[in-house]
């Protein structure tokens, strides 16, 4: 009864990408780097309010030992942060639209 | 057809790049005229009023609400704080222009010794440090009291803000401007989006008011608050509903900004402080 | 033994993981994300349904079926409006994940009932 489960839970984490269980280490790392993205934006003058929550919650979930979810919540962190610097990046070539015509 | 829209889109650079150049007084006189010709029933020195220029509803509740303004204890409070000698025995007074009485439409200046952009509220604070008190909070507190009191002392003067012949000034100024009309925030708003670009509309409820006259009238109590509150207090409120982490007060971004947008105000009567919803 | 326990824990984590990121027990209706003020919040721009108090910043969203007969051109508009046009004051909520995909999916649903 247990095998067939066991073996459909196997598949799963074979052939869902995101979600890959995740140790310590890993989930420490994704908060390192989502933290150097949101310096990245903050230095460039385009922090979303958003990214910093983020972290705060991955942080709280390490401190609960669910590595998983602490990695989910910095991936998107990092992600919010990569399209704040994007927009940076857009912005820099499109601001000038915005004058009064 | 691509070829057709990279013909446009050079075009339309080329169009709007002009404005991009332009010296701060052209950029001034159309952000001016920008809202004259939208607005041509409303006397220019009216856009002081905020939104209550724009939305006649809005303004018979503030009026009514004027007779009674939520702010005196407050602005006493600012004139008392003006008026007490720091420890040294220096007080505010010996630290500005004419004692510190009607300056409030010179401010942001900018500073050549330390190339910097000083706004009313920094130069109260360093007027604080140079004489041994300790900096007061921005944003809100005694520090936005006694702002407020110096505003008071000012009603009339016509703002004159200079952008003098230095580079750093003008480098500032247009850093300011490209804030102002910049997208930020999760939610991709520029100032100009809502300020410029749909003034006079309605978000939900509230009308969009002009940034010509936004600073006429700082600080500001607001019901809200329930207290005053700088300019860049308010700069903080709006980056929060477009998602966008506000910055430190008196961070260079922030005066910057606001001495762009102080600057497209110019020639506009101060009226604050004043009381917002 | 050692690796079966393991697998279960992984088992569990997984479980637990989609329950606490995905969609929430109480699943909100596509109108209901449209008009939350925290979610698409649409009507702080678009007159639309029986929505209280609108904007008028965007155009009102009615007659959605006859104005809009292919369903990717009305998501494009929504998940990102700045691609059309740059300036729109409209926010990209797709791109910017202020709404997931399910949820643009349940507004769009939703907007073709209007
Ligand atoms: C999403 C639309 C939106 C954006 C973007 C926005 N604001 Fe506002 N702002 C408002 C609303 C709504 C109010 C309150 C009603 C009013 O006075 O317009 C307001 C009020 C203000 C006020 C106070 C006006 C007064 O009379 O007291 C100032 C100053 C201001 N905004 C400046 C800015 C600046 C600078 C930015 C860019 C950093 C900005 N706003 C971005 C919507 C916006
Ligand atoms: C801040 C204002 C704003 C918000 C919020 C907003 N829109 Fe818009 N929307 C606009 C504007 C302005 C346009 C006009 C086209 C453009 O500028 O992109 C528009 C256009 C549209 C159109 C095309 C309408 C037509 O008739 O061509 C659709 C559909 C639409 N919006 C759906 C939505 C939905 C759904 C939401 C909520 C999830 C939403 N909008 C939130 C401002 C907004």
């Amino acid at each position: 009864m247990l095998l067939p489960l066991l073996s459909l839970s196997l598949l799963m984490c074979v052939f869902s990408t995101g979600v890959i269980a995740s140790d310590k280490q890993s989930a420490q790392a994704a908060i390192k780097k989502a933290t150097t993205l949101l310096q990245q934006s903050k230095n460039l003058g385009f922090e979303w309010n958003t990214v910093t929550p983020l972290i705060l919650q991955a942080q709280d979930a390490i401190k609960a030992n669910d590595f998983d979810n602490a990695t989910q919540f910095a991936v998107k962190a990092s992600q919010q942060a990569k399209l704040s610097i994007q927009q940076a990046e857009n912005e820099e070539k499109n601001w000038h639209f915005n004058l009064p015509k | 057809m691509q070829r057709l829209l990279n013909t446009f889109l050079s075009l339309s650079l080329i169009v709007v790049a002009i404005p991009a150049v332009a010296t701060p007084e052209q950029n001034k006189e159309s952000f001016q005229k920008f809202y004259m010709d939208r607005f041509s029933h409303i006397e220019k020195d009216d856009f002081a009023n905020g939104v209550y220029a724009l939305d006649q509803d809005a303004r018979d509740q503030w009026e009514a609400m004027s007779d009674f303004p939520p702010f005196e204890d407050d602005l006493d409070e600012g004139e008392a704080l003006f008026n007490t000698p720091f420890a040294n025995g220096k007080q505010y007074a010996d630290c500005f222009e004419n004692k510190g009485q009607g300056v409030r439409q010179n401010y942001p200046q900018f500073d050549s010794k330390s190339g910097q952009v000083i706004t009313l509220e920094l130069a109260i604070n360093n007027c604080r440090t140079q004489h041994g008190e300790k900096a007061l909070p921005y944003k809100k507190g005694d520090l936005a009291k006694v702002s407020a009191y110096m505003a008071s002392t000012s009603k009339g003067e016509r703002f004159d803000i200079k952008i003098p012949n230095d580079k750093r000034a003008q480098q500032a100024y247009e850093a300011g401007k490209k804030y102002y009309y910049s997208k930020r925030g999760q939610l991709n708003f520029s100032c100009a989006n809502c300020h410029v670009q749909n003034v006079g509309r309605k978000a939900r409820s509230e009308t969009l008011s002009a940034s010509l006259g936004h600073p006429t009238h700082f600080p500001v109590y607001r019901m809200k608050w329930e207290s005053f509150g700088t300019l860049q207090r308010r700069f903080d409120s709006c980056n929060k509903q477009v998602r966008a982490q506000p910055l430190e007060g008196q961070a260079k971004d922030y005066r910057n900004l606001e001495y762009f947008l102080t600057y497209m105000s110019n020639g506009l009567p101060v009226n604050g402080p004043a009381s917002r919803k | 033994m050692l690796k079966k326990t393991n697998t279960l824990k992984l088992l569990l984590s997984l479980t637990l993981t989609t329950a606490s990121l995905a969609t929430p027990l109480f699943a909100a209706t596509g109108k209901e994300i449209a008009f939350d003020r925290k979610k698409g919040n649409c009507l702080a721009c678009h007159a639309m349904d029986d929505g209280d108090m609108p904007g008028n910043i965007g155009p009102p969203l009615v007659a959605m079926t006859a104005r809009f007969p292919d369903r990717a051109i009305l998501k494009a508009q929504i998940f990102d409006a700045t691609k059309r046009n740059p300036i729109s004051i409209m926010p990209p909520f797709g791109k910017h994940e202020i709404l997931n995909d399910a949820e643009l999916e349940k507004i769009i649903d939703y907007l073709y009932t209007l």
